[in-house]
């Protein structure tokens, strides 16, 4: 049903960047841990996505990522599914509004992302504890924000690079 | 008339969006012990076999590793190797030039220890090798830390060890460093002494004595044990050394029978 509205392309879309996620958590993500910071890369992809293929796509992108990343924490089962949801949706829904053009402007919009999501996710982890929330926010989620913001401008900066060769179109 | 369009819920975004919200919604208000069966089985079917592959990647970086390290020891130990090559060559110059007779290794028959002859203060022992396994009389014993003694009698699947420290076991053996000779046995106190060492002669404590090769039996170079004391007494002939056996004759276990004829 969800798959209706989407091109047979854009299902294939999605497993691609659905196993890219999947090889980074298992493989890839323990190696670029720096100094205990963790590095979002399926937030860096769901931005990729919402900007690049709207607002359905990032929802549904958002949600399967989402979910396998709750498997990890199965009492919160559902919880990043729904944020990062909703994140996808916001993303891809207002991705003409919002101006980003400059790499700059992707990292910040990455950072932000991870805050708004890391705010919910914990409030809610926490029994809407604001203290412990604020706590994780300041030594886990900026750290981790600036790190992930980072290594997205410069994925989006390579991605556009590649996209930007004679005959390609960017659409970032 | 103004033309109202159908409100259909199919290709509006805000459809699947209520839709993927209330899915999350059911997750989150699942019992724990469902969510833990999904979380398992999403885990089963999406990371497992990434894991898989994450785990054959860290061996196949610990073998590349361990490949490296090997490397570089069989470099190291070929060149060793060549250097040795290069001793032996020139060791075996030397041998012709001095005219000394080849010494090629020996056949080595593993023995175990199976008794001890109590009427003789541990004097033989008895290992689970004899005629059959190609043991014969007077063959060298020796374990990992020297000589023991050499077999006295030989059975079919047995033989008895005479020990180094029986009254009766000679054995020719050599100062390593001052090259004096002499022949070492059981002294006074049941302890090892090295006799037939004429005064003024250069012997220190601490000194290795090894078998010299010359009593026929054992081959040269194999270690007796270290000199503990130099007994010079006044007008007498030869000196007595006080020897400590590098082995312990108390708890034999595991000996080694040489046989000098194969090499």
């Amino acid at each position: 049903m969800f798959f209706k509205n989407l091109r047979y392309s854009k299902a294939v879309d999605l497993v691609i960047f659905l196993l890219m996620m999947l090889i980074y958590q298992s493989i890839i993500s323990r190696g670029v841990e720096v100094a205990g910071i963790t590095l979002d890369f399926a937030l860096i992809i769901l931005v990729y996505v919402g900007l690049t293929r709207g607002a359905v796509f990032g929802a549904v992108f958002g949600f399967a990522s989402g979910l396998l990343l709750d498997v990890y924490t199965p009492g919160l089962l559902g919880l990043g599914a729904l944020l990062r949801g909703i994140l996808g949706f916001l993303i891809g829904n207002f991705r003409n509004k919002l101006f980003i053009e400059t790499l700059y402007s992707k990292g910040g919009m990455i950072f932000i992302a991870l805050l708004w999501h890391d705010l919910f996710y914990y409030l809610f982890a926490t029994t809407f504890q604001i203290g412990a929330t604020t706590y994780i926010l300041l030594f886990n989620s900026l750290p981790s924000g600036l790190y992930t913001a980072v290594i997205g401008m410069v994925v989006f900066g390579l991605v556009q690079k590649r996209l930007t060769q004679p005959g390609q179109v960017t659409g970032l | 008339m103004p033309k109202f369009a159908p409100i259909t819920l199919k290709g509006n975004k805000y459809f699947y969006l209520s839709i993927l919200i209330l899915l999350s919604l059911i997750l989150l208000i699942m019992p724990h012990y469902t969510k833990t069966i999904i979380s398992y089985y999403v885990f089963k079917f999406s990371y497992s076999p990434f894991y898989g592959l994450s785990d054959k990647v860290g061996e196949l970086r610990g073998v590349y590793k361990k490949n490296q390290e090997l490397e570089k020891r069989v470099a190291e130990l070929t060149l060793e190797n060549y250097q040795l090559k290069e001793q032996s060559i020139e060791n075996a110059t030397f041998r012709a030039l001095l005219k000394f007779k080849s010494e090629s290794s020996y056949k080595v028959i593993p023995a175990k220890v199976i008794a001890f002859d109590p009427g003789r203060n541990t004097s033989t022992v008895l290992v689970d090798v004899g005629g059959e396994e190609g043991i014969r009389r007077n063959m060298p014993v020796i374990n990992m830390y020297g000589l023991v003694g050499k077999t006295l009698e030989v059975m079919p699947h047995t033989s008895a060890i005479q020990l180094l420290s029986d009254p009766n076991c000679r054995v020719a053996a050599i100062d390593q460093r001052s090259r004096i000779l002499g022949i070492v046995k059981l002294g006074p106190g049941l302890a090892l002494v090295m006799d037939n060492v004429p005064f003024g002669e250069d012997i220190k404590a601490g000194d290795q004595i090894v078998t010299s090769g010359l009593g026929g039996i054992f081959p040269s170079g194999i270690q007796v044990g270290k000199v503990a004391e130099v007994e010079e007494a006044k007008h007498a002939v030869f000196k007595t050394i006080h020897l400590k056996p590098e082995v312990n004759f108390n708890s034999l276990e595991e000996l080694f029978v040489l046989d000098v004829s194969q090499g």
